[in-house]
């Protein structure tokens, strides 16, 4: 019934895609987010609809007539430059042909569709809806996550999308975490009072199925972004406590075994598992420096050969830190490349916040600027100890950061255009008229 | 509660996909709706030529109707 229903919708959406490919970028993003077909059982998850999507889009985009010109931005700059370095990297990489050739064309394809969304993030709307899908995709886990944490009394361990980057434990609780700032951000502005309840309820589950990941990468993450988000906030007294009330009633909730997980921090030097990392850091730091400009390639930390020319002695595995793994597979040039696209992201990001000021009808680019940054710290602490360095998510909130700046300096120049008008405003003129 | 939350996932982003199909503006109820915010007054240079022409009988029309 859930493949039926799944594989219907998809179809649906795949003919609107043809004739509106924005749809198709929601519908990419939707996948490659969250890999709904997965959770259906039967025909539906074995289906390409990820491909189907990228072919649909591609001809949407041929066949649809509607402008679209790739604003050339700092992001997107950096990710076209990202795209020329991946294919260097790749083209000289130690690491197996077939499986680096793979990855390299699946971040190829991610980052097509991503330039392809950012020039078609033309208006407020398609902006917003966007950010929706984002949110989602991820808030089915964080709200499943949640509720299990809590009638599990903390016990289970919650697990993301299958197939994704962010099926681990750990990486989803960052992934949660990157979210929650979007979900607030989408609360401050929906226009019903349910919706906004239910966001709001949705972000207290997040903030329980992070805690519940029992990662402690993500506890020092969560820290990070209760603290961002309290500065960010207008009303600090009531966000403090709230904040804190929140994460306080979380933590307390967890058992005995999570506190004593989550004190392991401190003795980081007699944990295996902290120990690893740090062995990893050096094997990719000492990979990025025998082959500088161009790095090991993708998988080189995890082949043994690759390994083996470096540092004999250390394990063959995920780096788990998204700043060691690109330096390691890419080398210093790529890797500059790679944090430019989040520099460039926070620049834009503060320049929207100071454009916005004092313009009451762009208060909510500022409210998505200062909501990104905070999603931009949370990726930036969280995945410091984790293997995400090519994390979609993150990327498409660049994207859409960008097309925000864009959007905020046409309507500060005057050349956005007009919103369409309601409905019964031109009928209704001419009615008065004529009595 | 899975299927539910998928269900309500698919009905959601069927739902934007025809939401995001539209301009921007008011339009039909949706859960979507965003807070409009007062629109700021479009710069003269901004606005296309025959824009005022065309503003300019409407607005003595509606003084002639006398409501």
């Amino acid at each position: 019934m859930r493949s039926l229903l799944l594989a219907a919708d998809m179809l649906v959406l795949l003919g609107m895609s043809m004739r509106w490919p924005f749809v198709g970028v929601l519908l990419w993003s939707w996948i490659s987010f969250m890999n709904p077909h997965q959770l259906a059982w039967g025909f539906a998850s074995g289906v390409p609809w990820a491909m189907m999507t990228f072919i649909a889009t591609l001809i949407g985009c041929v066949v649809a007539r509607e402008p679209r010109r790739l604003p050339i931005t700092g992001v997107t700059a950096m990710m076209l430059a990202f795209m020329l370095a991946i294919s260097a990297t790749t083209a000289v990489a130690q690491s197996p042909l077939p499986e680096a050739t793979q990855k390299y064309i699946w971040a190829i394809k991610v980052f097509t569709v991503l330039l392809l969304s950012v020039a078609l993030l033309t208006s407020r709307r398609r902006i917003q809806a966007l950010v929706w899908v984002m949110v989602l995709s991820l808030a089915f886990f964080g709200v499943k996550g949640g509720a299990y944490t809590i009638l599990s009394g903390g016990g289970a361990r919650i697990f993301g999308p299958p197939s994704t980057m962010i099926e681990d434990n750990n990486h989803l609780a960052v992934g949660l975490l990157v979210t929650l700032p979007l979900m607030n951000f989408l609360r401050l502005q929906s226009a019903h009072r349910i919706v906004r309840a239910g966001l709001a309820a949705s972000m207290v589950l997040t903030l329980f199925a992070v805690v519940g990941s029992y990662s402690r990468g993500a506890l020092i993450a969560l820290a990070a972004v209760a603290v961002l988000f309290w500065l960010k906030s207008r009303r600090k007294l009531l966000y403090g406590a709230l904040v804190s009330g929140l994460v306080a009633g979380a933590v307390s909730f967890m058992p005995q075994g999570w506190t004593e997980r989550m004190h392991t921090i401190q003795s980081y030097e007699q944990d295996n598992s902290a120990e690893a990392r740090l062995t990893m850091w050096h094997t990719a730091w000492l990979l990025a420096k025998a082959r500088p400009l161009v790095g090991s390639g993708f998988y080189g930390p995890y082949t043994r050969v690759v390994v083996d020319q470096v540092d004999p002695a250390s394990p063959a595995r995920a780096v788990h830190s998204i700043w060691f793994e690109t330096l390691g597979e890419h080398g210093f040039p790529t890797f500059f490349i790679w944090a430019g696209m989040t520099v460039a992201g926070a620049l834009a990001s503060r320049r929207i916040v100071r454009a916005a000021r004092d313009r009451p009808e762009l208060a909510w680019c500022a409210d998505l600027a200062r909501m990104a940054q905070v999603s931009m710290v949370a990726y930036l602490v969280g995945g410091t100890f984790l293997s995400l360095c090519y994390w979609d998510f993150y990327f498409t909130l660049l994207g859409v950061v960008t097309a925000v700046d864009v959007y905020v300096r046409r309507a500060v120049s005057g050349t956005l255009a007009a919103p369409a008008p309601a409905r019964w405003v031109p009928r209704a003129a001419p009615q008065m008229a004529a009595r | 509660m899975t299927g539910l939350l998928l269900l309500l996932t698919i009905i959601a982003v069927t739902w934007l996909c025809v939401w995001s199909a539209r301009a921007d503006g008011p339009a039909k109820w949706s859960p979507f709706d965003i807070r409009e915010h007062q629109q700021s007054t479009p710069s003269p240079a901004a606005a296309p030529k025959n824009a005022r022409a065309a503003a300019a009988p409407r607005e003595r029309q509606w003084k002639r109707s006398g409501s």
